[in-house]
């Protein structure tokens, strides 16, 4: 799936690291996030959207 | 967000007790011999492979050492009070990647023991073929069983 993960925590002006810290898993965990190679847990995925304060559907979006 | 202490012990603190918990290495290092020191008594006194008592202590202790220690290390260490520990492993790349490796290496050996066989079997080096394909059938019967365990379980 793709994501706007990697502009959402550069607009807050976090690094990946602290985006990790926050979310608490791996900094790898992150970058293959942003890349689309790694396709997040429900759980993670919702964390994730509680990070940003935004609805899952806006930060991950099937490939067309 | 779990906060690291960095006045946490490098190898991180015990979950019992009361604050400000024990670093977790010295009670693992002694306790982990004490433990390495019983299986080697036991060894010792079951399967001698020295004429002195001392010496098949010393010979079995030393190897359950490093095991005893990581062991018990593991199971009263905090993992939150260790620097650089995520709080959801599971939810990891890494938990991912563990998992594809350990079924590419089961499909792998899968793979390396049918070409064994046959290879045994071409050669007729019976002393092989039979346990290749005992192991084979057990590999197979496993993983049955295991597909079983899931499918009821979830």
């Amino acid at each position: 799936m793709k994501n706007s993960l990697a502009q959402l925590r550069k607009n807050r002006r976090w690094s990946q690291e602290d985006l990790a810290l926050r979310l608490g898993v791996s900094r790898q965990t992150i970058i293959s996030i942003e890349k689309g190679r790694f396709d997040p847990s429900l759980p993670l995925a919702f964390a994730i959207a509680r990070t940003f304060d935004l609805p899952i559907e806006q930060i991950f979006f099937p490939e067309r | 967000m779990h906060q690291y202490d960095f006045t946490d012990p490098r190898w991180g603190r015990v979950n019992f007790g009361s604050h400000p918990r024990k670093p977790a290495l010295p009670i693992a290092l002694a306790g982990g011999s004490l433990v390495a020191a019983a299986l080697a008594l036991c060894c010792s006194l079951l399967a001698p492979q020295h004429p002195h008592l001392w010496q098949n202590l010393v010979n079995f202790w030393i190897p359950a050492l490093p095991a005893s220690i990581a062991s018990l290390w593991l199971g009263i260490v905090d993992r939150k009070t260790l620097p650089n520990a995520v709080t959801h492993p599971e939810r990891s790349i890494e938990q991912t990647w563990a998992h594809k490796a350990v079924k590419t290496a089961f499909y792998g050996s899968i793979i390396i023991e049918s070409l064994a066989l046959f290879v045994c079997a071409f050669f007729d080096l019976s002393a092989y073929t039979l346990p290749l394909l005992i192991l084979l059938v057990v590999q197979g019967l496993l993983v049955s069983a295991a597909y079983l365990y899931h499918s009821r379980r979830d």
